[in-house]
């Protein structure tokens, strides 16, 4: 058991009170004179001097209660899309123009996709699509636009022309500029042009059928996450 | 679980008063003051000594329904029962409700102190889902009276609630035209016997009667044979994604197995009621295989299956999937002419590329996918993007897709897709 140094402080304390007025019972003139006054001030001090200690542990106490939960409500599951949620939200430290790796795995998820909604909202050939991503003149939206384009995120300050605004605004983060690039995406998905064209195209991407191998057999492991390709032996 | 013990620190602060009181009344020579102080020691000494209560309780827990419908109330009662010989003060108890279950009224609490042999009931109601539900341990914790010490543990009492709905309604199911060699009602590309016209031929000697085309013979004087569509029996196999990936929900937290689950026992009725045979498969960490069939008793065999299949689980399977051995082993049971009915929420690209290459193998595909996807962040609408370009992945090679919104009704949507198709 560990040992309370508080505890350990304060039963000292008593023991050195008590031997004081035993002492002083037995042989009172073994005990130097201090006044009355003085005796009981200096008791005063130091049981203060606890108090404060105790106020303090009782402030810091945190002290273990059950953890019943909420049986109530049936566990949750996830919701599609979750983690690139997740994955925006971590990208939100700073606005900084640098175009870091998860950058990169979100610009090369969102691009085909991109490409088929805007082509098929645009009515314009996939390779139409990919130069208005990559000019930005597929919206109207600067910030959803210089998503693809690659423009400086810091042109897009909103008060720039302004003394404070060119101070204290640093212009949105990568992570603002691929959300409105989503929405706008979205948007325009819903779009009756897009509906319309809904089977247009359609094609599967190449990182797609590249998840199936050459002999028919799919082959999960790139895109399921925690899973693992088998060695053929294991199958048999 | 073993009984824990803890502090709950809940005299910590009479320490402090006792001791500001002690100073208080040293300092202005005020003995009641110290007298307080006195007191306060007393209340902390008391919480020192005190221990956490044994706890010795019986539990009974009761259902008022056996075997309720998907949706139906059905109220658990638990009694708890203090067996022991001392009181137990602060008694709190909270029922383990299973964790595929909501609270539909009242609240699976209780907190009272209880005398030996007296009994407190905690009563409340769950909605009922499909499946098989097992209660949880009961969470117990129990006080001293000064509240200083509690003991915290759990009793485990059996109860399981068991749901086992039929197999959904469905009028009919559109199924492709691949078919067995049984007669049956589904119109195949074959010329013979039917009732959809397919083409007309030179007569042949031992062609029926009924089936030459009189009018051409009394205008022409050739006689021809009128080929109908022939209408066999179709094999068909459901095949319900269930891989961790799958286990997504919607906005209302309903899950897309329950979903598929749905919708494949929907499929399985309509299939059956028109004299296919059916099958069912779980592609998935968990197997479950269900050859194809016909009567009463498969019927039967498939509502329990889609019902209480640990495979088809409502909550996401902690064993590992392993992709390869999984599609090999459907491969392997699937019927050389047995049509598929992918059921999946598609929310990943390894979906579509089961369905690819089942259909890539000579199976016709349908792939019926709930959309459990929606727009509220840009997270989720870029998952709903992706899922909407894996349907048109699939519809380019020829794979029937039924894009599902659960928000409507499935025959809407079944509509919805045989216009698509005939277009």
């Amino acid at each position: 058991m560990a040992v309370n140094p508080f505890r350990t402080a304060l039963a000292a304390l008593g023991v050195a009170v008590l031997a004081l007025a035993l002492a002083s019972l037995a042989a009172p003139s073994l005990i130097p004179t201090v006044s009355e006054a003085f005796v009981v001030t200096g008791l005063g001090l130091v049981l203060a001097l606890f108090g404060a200690v105790a106020v303090r542990r009782r402030y810091l106490a945190s002290g273990e209660r059950t953890a019943f939960g909420t049986p109530e409500s049936r566990r949750s599951l996830p919701r599609p899309g979750t983690e690139v949620d997740r994955e925006l939200a971590a990208n939100r430290v700073g606005p900084e123009t640098r175009v870091t790796p998860p950058d990169v795995a979100l610009i090369e998820r969102l691009k085909p996709v991109a490409v088929d909604v805007v082509s098929r909202a645009l009515n314009c050939a996939p390779a139409t699509a990919t130069e208005k991503l990559d000019d930005g003149s597929w919206t109207d939206d600067p910030h959803a636009a210089a998503f693809f384009s690659g423009q400086r995120a810091a042109e897009l300050r909103a008060g720039q022309d302004s003394f404070f605004g060119a101070v204290f605004d640093r212009g949105p983060t990568r992570a603002d500029l691929a959300r409105r690039a989503i929405l706008e995406l979205s948007r325009l998905d819903e779009t009756p042009a897009a509906e319309a064209n809904g089977d247009v195209s359609g094609a599967p991407d190449d990182a797609e059928r590249a998840s199936e191998n050459s002999d028919g057999t799919p082959d999960g492991a790139a895109d399921e996450p925690g899973t693992k390709p088998e060695p053929e032996a294991s199958e048999q | 679980m073993s009984d824990t013990v803890h502090r709950t620190e809940r005299w910590v602060g009479v320490s402090a008063l006792a001791f500001g009181a002690a100073a208080f009344g040293a300092g202005f020579r005020l003995p009641a003051a110290f007298l307080l102080a006195v007191v306060g020691v007393g209340y902390a000494t008391a919480a020192r000594a005190g221990s956490a209560p044994d706890v010795e309780v019986a539990l009974e827990r009761t259902l008022d329904e056996d075997a309720p419908e998907p949706g139906d109330s059905v109220t658990v009662t638990l009694e708890v029962t203090n067996a022991g010989e001392r009181t137990l003060p602060d008694l709190r108890v909270v029922d383990g409700v299973p964790r595929t279950l909501d609270v539909a009224d009242g609240s699976p609490r209780l907190g009272t102190a209880l005398p030996p042999g007296e009994s407190a009931t905690v009563e409340y109601d769950i909605e009922a889902r499909r499946g098989e539900h097992a209660f949880e341990p009961v969470r117990i914790a129990a006080r001293d009276w000064l509240g200083t010490t509690e003991r915290e543990t759990e009793r485990l009492t059996h109860t399981e609630l068991t749901c086992v709905p039929e197999l959904e309604a469905l009028a009919s199911f559109p199924l492709r035209s691949q078919a067995t060699d049984y007669a049956g009602r589904v119109t195949t590309d074959t010329a013979g016997s039917g009732v959809e016209f397919h083409s007309t031929r030179q007569y042949r000697r031992g062609d029926p009667i009924a089936r030459i085309d009189w009018a051409r013979v009394a205008k022409t004087g050739d006689m021809t044979t009128v080929d109908f569509r022939e209408e066999r029996a179709a094999e068909t196999v459901v095949v319900l994604d269930t891989r961790a990936d799958a286990h997504v929900a919607d906005a209302d937290n309903e899950s897309a197995i329950d979903y598929g689950v749905a919708a494949g026992s929907a499929v399985a009725s309509a299939s059956l009621d028109t004299s296919n045979r059916v099958g069912l498969a779980a592609f998935g960490p968990r197997w479950e295989w269900i050859s194809p069939g016909l009567g009463r008793t498969h019927r039967v065999r498939l509502r329990e299956a889609l019902a209480l299949s640990p495979a088809m689980a409502p909550t996401r399977p902690p064993e590992q999937f392993r992709p390869l051995v999984a599609f090999r082993r459907l491969r392997e049971r699937l019927p050389a002419d047995a049509q598929v009915v992918f059921v999946s929420p598609l929310v990943d690209s390894y979906a579509l590329t089961v369905a690819r290459r089942l259909e890539t193998r000579g199976y016709a595909v349908t792939l019926l996918s709930p959309d459990v996807t929606d727009t509220s962040t840009p997270g989720r609408a870029l998952a709903r993007l992706e899922r909407r370009r894996r349907l048109t992945a699939a519809r380019a090679v020829n794979i029937r897709v039924v894009d599902w919104d659960p928000g409507t009704a499935l025959p809407v949507a079944l509509e919805r897709a045989s216009r698509r198709w005939r277009q």
